[in-house]
């Protein structure tokens, strides 16, 4: 991939003589995070510490940085590059390419990328990391957590199917591959995550006040991770043992996203289901916002739930792969948001979150004093602002 | 003392427009050539939230004086500049769209008369030159029964001629 990233940079370079219009965007935020529970650490995504039990006060979950450059040629060929610089799973901030494009317009209605896009499934998932443009402080894990492949490789067509007075209908479809890193031990060791074979369609129909979208994607998952893999070894039962790994494993996810933005009133929901035949199962998310909008003010509520259906086994090391797959929290956060500036806004949430019993893919960095199987309602405070240029 | 002339001639513009803009009136204002039909308030909010309307997506004019863009998005899209601002970033950071050309209010006029694509939002009172027309005009702020200070010079759709 990153090959294909170099290959494609070249290309831009090259086509640089040509270029029409150039412009530079960025976006930066700073939060800081209080979890209340220290025998433990609230994380996001494919990060491997937070607050917690790690940070008393966590000011690498919502800080990061993005820089993009946007050319266009007399031949309705678009470049986008961008990048961000974020926490990684190894607890570094080390910039990552999330755009790496060439684009052709082939006419108004349809345009082919090649390159790097991001994962276009969710309401949000396209621009998750732009935080001033999202209504909470970083969109609910319960959703967007989902899958943490977001870096899309690959070709992808956009199509808009239909063009009327007040409502447009658009599809993006494309095949991809990517790859991302994750750490099983607080960012000591980094492993990572394969997505082969990707296909993926996502249908929207945007209106003046809604905006539904329904996504699909399949694709094969495969990890390199010798701690998975040593367990895995000491699983008696080969036909287990085979049906508990993760390589070259099928999954299938399915997203629908509805929005309702009007005059002052923005609704919210989202519903995601994902499937694979390895240790990790069937998660299914879901979450509703209400934000209401008072002059530069935006209070806002979010109920969210996932869970998770795993099999269950009386082998033990099993069992304790099960367990450590189990993602089952039920959250309720309270936020505001403020605009400072035309182009800078606080915002503040409190989160209240509750995860089922036994549920180890909660939070992270468990302490052997964490009662993972009656855990404790837990409360998440975050303040953060953000900002485009 | 061109330099100087430019400056004078901005300055009487903007100048002549303040009361006019500080009315909360508006006009959207395209080429004579565009078959961008009259608008309604809902087409309105559509294009500039969404960049396009009508089955077209123009090539959207914004002013660069931050009170009267403020005025016009509060006035007839209802929504603050940061609002606005939040909803045009999500599509400049997926790589898809541009943000709209900002530009000074004396520059417009001679923009949209060299651009027939183009559409911007100009003070309702201003006078167009005839290669221009207006497809909407109005605001959500003037009381009711109180006549716009501009009208639509393009025809309505129910106007259009069959083909």
């Amino acid at each position: 991939m990153r090959n294909i990233s170099h290959y494609l940079l070249s290309i831009i370079l090259f086509f640089t003589s040509s270029i029409l219009h150039a412009e530079w965007h960025g976006f930066a935020s700073a939060g800081a995070v209080w979890f209340s529970n220290d025998d433990a650490d609230y994380v996001y995504n494919n990060l491997s510490s937070g607050a917690g039990h790690s940070h008393t006060v966590d000011w690498g979950l919502d800080s990061k940085f993005g820089l993009q450059w946007s050319a266009r040629t007399h031949s309705a060929v678009r470049f986008n590059l961008q990048t961000v610089v974020a926490r990684d799973a190894v607890n570094r901030f080390t910039p990552a390419l999330t755009l790496a494009n060439l684009a052709v317009d082939v006419n108004e209605r349809f345009a082919l990328t090649l390159g790097r896009t991001q994962n276009p499934n969710f309401l949000y998932s396209d621009h998750r990391h732009v935080n001033y443009a999202l209504p909470w402080i970083r969109p609910p894990r319960e959703v967007y957590g989902i899958t943490s492949i977001f870096n899309y490789d690959g070709v992808q067509a956009n199509i808009e199917l239909d063009r009327q007075y007040n409502h447009s209908v658009k599809l993006i479809a494309g095949l991809a591959q990517a790859e991302n890193a994750y750490s099983f031990d607080a960012g000591n060791s980094k492993n990572m995550l394969t997505a082969s074979n990707m296909l993926y369609a996502s249908l929207s129909r945007q209106s003046h006040h809604w905006l539904f979208k329904l996504s699909l994607e399949t694709g094969r998952l495969s990890t390199e991770n010798p701690q998975l893999s040593q367990a895995l070894g000491y699983i008696t039962d080969a036909a287990l043992s085979q049906s508990m790994s993760l390589q070259d494993k099928e999954y299938q996810l399915m997203a629908l996203g509805i929005k309702y933005d009007a005059n002052d009133d923005l609704f919210l929901f989202e519903l995601a289901h994902r499937q694979i035949e390895a240790y990790f199962g069937k998660r299914s998310g879901a979450y509703l916002t209400y934000g209401r909008r008072l002059g530069r003010w935006m209070p806002y509520v979010t109920i969210a739930r996932t869970q998770t259906e795993v099999d269950d086994s009386l082998n033990p090391v099993a069992k304790n792969l099960y367990v450590s797959a189990r993602d089952a929290v039920t959250t309720i956060t309270l936020g505001t948001a403020y605009e400072l500036t035309s182009q800078v806004t606080v915002k503040a949430e409190a989160q209240w979150s509750k995860p089922d019993a036994n549920s180890g893919w909660a939070y992270a960095n468990y302490q052997s004093s964490y009662p993972l199987a009656h855990p404790p309602e837990d409360i998440l405070l975050s303040l953060g602002v953000s900002t485009v240029f | 003392m061109m330099v100087a002339r430019a400056l004078l001639l901005s300055m009487l513009i903007i100048l002549a427009c303040f009361p006019l803009w500080s009315n909360a009136a508006w006009q959207i204002v395209v080429h004579r050539n565009s078959t961008l039909q009259i608008l309604t308030v809902t087409e309105v909010k559509f294009l500039f939230t969404e960049g396009q309307v009508q089955g077209q997506a123009p090539d959207l004019v914004d002013l660069i004086e931050e009170p009267m863009r403020a005025h016009f998005y509060e006035s007839v899209l209802h929504m603050t500049l940061s609002r606005w601002r939040a909803n045009w970033a999500k599509r400049v950071f997926t790589g898809n769209h541009r943000l709209p050309k900002q530009m000074p209010l004396e520059e417009v006029l001679s923009y949209i008369e060299g651009n027939p694509g183009s559409v911007a939002y100009l003070p309702s009172t201003l006078v167009l030159p005839p290669t221009l027309k207006v497809i909407y005009c109005g605001s959500g702020e003037l009381p009711a029964g109180m006549p716009l200070p501009c009208a639509p010079t393009a025809a309505g759709r129910s106007q259009q001629k069959s083909p």
